[in-house]
């Protein structure tokens, strides 16, 4: 199983397309949050979040395309349209396009927003449009419409580990010749009651994660071909691994890699990160630019891609302490200044809540 | 498309409102009796309530307790995974062996549509103790399957509606063929919900009597919940254990309408392209097929959409809809249906098409409406969900697989 990502298309907190992502790298101390207010046991409490701008979307529909879909739906929507863009077949798409949606928190903010419906209208019967859009896999069938794609559609909602298992069914896709092509992406929205909940959790943590990340939304979607057909793109997806970590932790032999970490200095598993990249040479951390969303993997892996294609490594901050990060046999060290790129193959590692692990290595096409 | 190899079913699980395991639910369909009851796990305030197919309090012969502070999803699917694991023969202590991989599929996945009412999510926002975020986060039925068995391979929870449980077993029968796993445990399972209640009510799909599919009378759907849980292996598995698989999966097929989220398309192009697909993949052509298991909801719509197709691609084939037995199962629907396909191949014999009384003389395709011996050992079970998905599986005996 193997793919080139041809496409890249992304928005979340740092803004809309790739240069405003490398550009939140630059300026990562300079940080855009927004603030929502959200009721806790303390009283009203003003809440970091970095929220997405989905006016960019208007450049590919009309606006009365545009009306009925809700903020979730026109993130992926935007995301999905410029990957296509990217890879120059926004117009002349390959012949069998297969969509596969990767979301962790799922459609919950509509689902959210169609029970505060029932509320508001003390109506039985609700609203059957936010019914209909709060069907997990809406979003999917929402792109396949607005692409007028026929190709097999898929939506996985597994927490954290959501896009490794969308990357998998890709190139399964792929390798079995069902599609020509996959348009693959990672979607959550900023719900009220995650983000509380997060928020929450947050404050009461005060063991690994010293300086969390804090609550994110965004799409990334990317363009994987197979690699049989092409050799131009970004980079190419080598190989991947996901699982459980359940018995004790060896050491992958990763002294010649670059490891970005989806670490976000919340969940209490990402103690295992240490382990896991002692051998590595350098480390890198986006969090802090996407911010903490279950998908926040698929902006990791758009990032190794951008930095294979363009020969150089952006600059990262850690959302934990080194400290807690780095022990005294660690050899690695942090990428913290744009630098050129040492290495033919990058690591994307995340740990999920419960024990969960994926790692995806990109390599130079 | 790629010819696709085979994949060894090997074990069979299922629960749902017309049976707790495969074979009650077998004898409720050839009985061609079971009807729906008004909800009994939430309160509704209609003056009329409509029917719904629910289960009822957990079977203590199941084994599975439920575990109230999570999601009843995850009940349904544990116990639909302990029936197959023994169907299996495989034992807990067996798997630690081979790298074994969990593809389910369900409504919802991970969303907070797993609150058991609307007052629960309004009580969070209250108070932040409430367990209800807790619930959310740790009812997926896919990590529930990996925590009841200790297992640490690959896992996917796939949402697409209601052919999310299709889904979950052609993905995982790809698991295998292309050597991601040992092992897969894939199927589908959904709980009745309140949300889902309410949503289909608004969507004025729902039948306020039993629904009916492919029936002159039909006027919507009525839904019901359960779980089916397959068990396959690969190859060197099979040889290793020598146990004999029950079935085969011999081909998948998935496509997107791209027309309506919660209409089919009117020329069912897309559920064609998924039946070519699936065809396809395995090598088949559409006489080899014995009978077809139809989506079959009840909607004047995707009931007059689905006929035309099966008239198209396979005339004179014999189709039933089972879900005048389980009711609309949403992400457990495909599973189901592929479960009792495989039964029926088993014994040669399908039931009545679940409350089709008077065939509606309009559709060109009409179901069995009496048990009905069937030759042959090819099933096609087709899924068509909101979104615009359209999924379909192709099974087989073992035998055909060698």
């Amino acid at each position: 199983l193997s793919c080139i990502i041809q496409g890249i298309g992304l928005l979340g907190g740092f803004g809309y397309g790739q240069s405003s992502l490398l550009a939140a790298c630059e300026q990562h101390s300079e940080r855009r949050h927004q603030w929502i207010e959200m009721k806790t046991s303390k009283g009203t409490e003003r809440v970091p979040v970095l929220l997405s701008d989905t006016s960019s979307l208007s450049g590919y529909m009309s606006k009365a395309a545009m009306r009925r879909l809700n903020h979730y739906s026109r993130m992926a929507l935007l995301a999905a349209f410029s990957a296509l863009d990217d890879a120059d077949v926004l117009y002349s798409r390959p012949r069998r396009l297969g969509i596969i949606v990767c979301s962790g928190y799922g459609a919950t903010i509509n689902t959210s927003v169609s029970i505060d419906s029932k509320k508001e209208l003390s109506d039985i019967f609700g609203s059957p449009t936010k019914f209909a859009s709060s069907v997990h896999n809406a979003t999917a069938g929402i792109i396949a419409m607005a692409l007028k794609e026929t190709g097999p559609n898929l939506t996985v909602s597994q927490y954290d580990m959501s896009v490794p298992q969308g990357l998998m069914t890709a190139q399964i896709w792929i390798a079995e010749k069902r599609v020509d092509a996959v348009l693959v992406g990672g979607v959550d929205g900023c719900c009220y009651e995650l983000s509380k909940y997060r928020h929450t959790l947050m404050a009461d943590n005060d063991g690994f994660g010293a300086q969390p990340s804090v609550v994110g939304e965004g799409a990334s979607f990317l363009l994987l071909v197979p690699k049989q057909n092409h050799t131009q793109g970004y980079a190419r997806i080598q190989a991947f691994d996901m699982g459980l970590l359940r018995s004790e932790l060896s050491e992958p032999d990763l002294s010649s890699q670059i490891v970005i970490l989806g670490a976000d200095g919340y969940n209490d598993y990402e103690q295992n990160y240490r382990q896991l990249v002692r051998n590595a040479s350098w480390v890198a951390n986006y969090t802090s630019i996407y911010g903490i969303l279950p998908v926040g993997m698929i902006f990791d892996v758009a990032i190794a891609a951008m930095a294979l294609c363009n020969k150089e490594m952006y600059p990262s901050i850690l959302p934990v302490s080194p400290v807690s990060l780095q022990n005294k046999l660690a050899k690695w060290q942090l990428v913290e200044t744009r630098q050129s790129l040492n290495t033919d193959c990058i690591r994307c590692l995340k740990l999920g809540n419960g024990g969960f692990y994926a790692w995806i290595d990109l390599c130079q096409c | 498309m790629m010819l696709l190899s085979p994949v060894a079913i090997t074990g069979i699980g299922c629960i749902s409102a017309a049976g707790h395991d495969l074979a009650a639910a077998m004898e409720c369909m050839y009985s061609g009796m079971h009807q729906p009851s008004e909800p009994r796990s939430f309160k509704t305030t209609n003056q009329k309530p409509y029917p719904v197919f629910e289960i009822g309090d957990i079977p203590t012969e199941s084994g599975c307790a439920p575990i109230l502070s999570l999601a009843r999803t995850r009940d349904l699917t544990l116990i639909a995974a302990k029936q197959a694991m023994a169907d299996a023969s495989l034992k807990l202590e067996d798997l630690s062996k081979y790298r074994v991989g969990v593809c389910i599929g369900t409504n919802v996945g991970s969303g907070i549509c797993h609150s058991t009412s609307f007052g629960e999510i309004q009580q969070f926002q209250k108070d932040i103790n409430n367990p209800f975020v807790s619930r959310f986060l740790h009812s997926s039925p896919t990590i529930g399957i990996i925590d009841a068995y200790g297992l640490s391979g690959p896992s996917q929870t796939v949402v697409n509606a209601c052919s999310a449980g299709t889904d979950a077993i052609g993905l995982g029968a790809s698991w295998i063929r292309n050597k991601l796993c040992d092992i897969v445990i894939a199927g589908g399972a959904d709980a009745m919900y309140e949300t889902t209640y309410m949503g289909f009510i608004s969507l004025m799909i729902t039948d306020q009597n039993p629904c009916k599919p492919f029936d002159r009378d039909r006027n919507g759907l009525n839904l019901g919940e359960g779980a089916a849980v397959f068990v396959m292996e690969s190859p060197e598995i099979i040889k290793q254990r020598q146990k004999r698989p029950r079935a085969a999966i011999l081909g998948y097929g998935a496509s997107a309408d791209g027309f309506h989220l919660t209409a089919p398309a009117p020329d069912g192009a897309g559920l064609k392209s998924a039946i070519a697909e699936a065809l396809q993949s395995s090598g088949r052509q559409p006489y080899e097929i014995s009978f077809i298991n139809a989506h079959g909801t009840g909607t004047i719509e995707n009931d007059r959409i689905e006929s035309q197709v099966l008239a198209e691609i396979f005339p004179k084939i014999p189709f039933l809809s089972t879900k005048g037995y389980t009711g609309h199962t949403l992400g457990a629907a495909g599973a189901l249906e592929a479960a009792f396909s495989i039964a029926c191949l088993e014994q040669k014999l399908l039931p009545p098409s679940g409350n089709c009384i008077i065939p509606d003389d309009s559709l060109p395709a009409k179901p069995v409406t009496r048990v009905t011996a069937i030759d042959g050992t090819l099933a096609l079970s087709q899924s068509m969900a909101f979104g615009g998905n359209n999924a379909v599986l192709i099974l087989g005996a073992w035998e055909l697989a060698n």
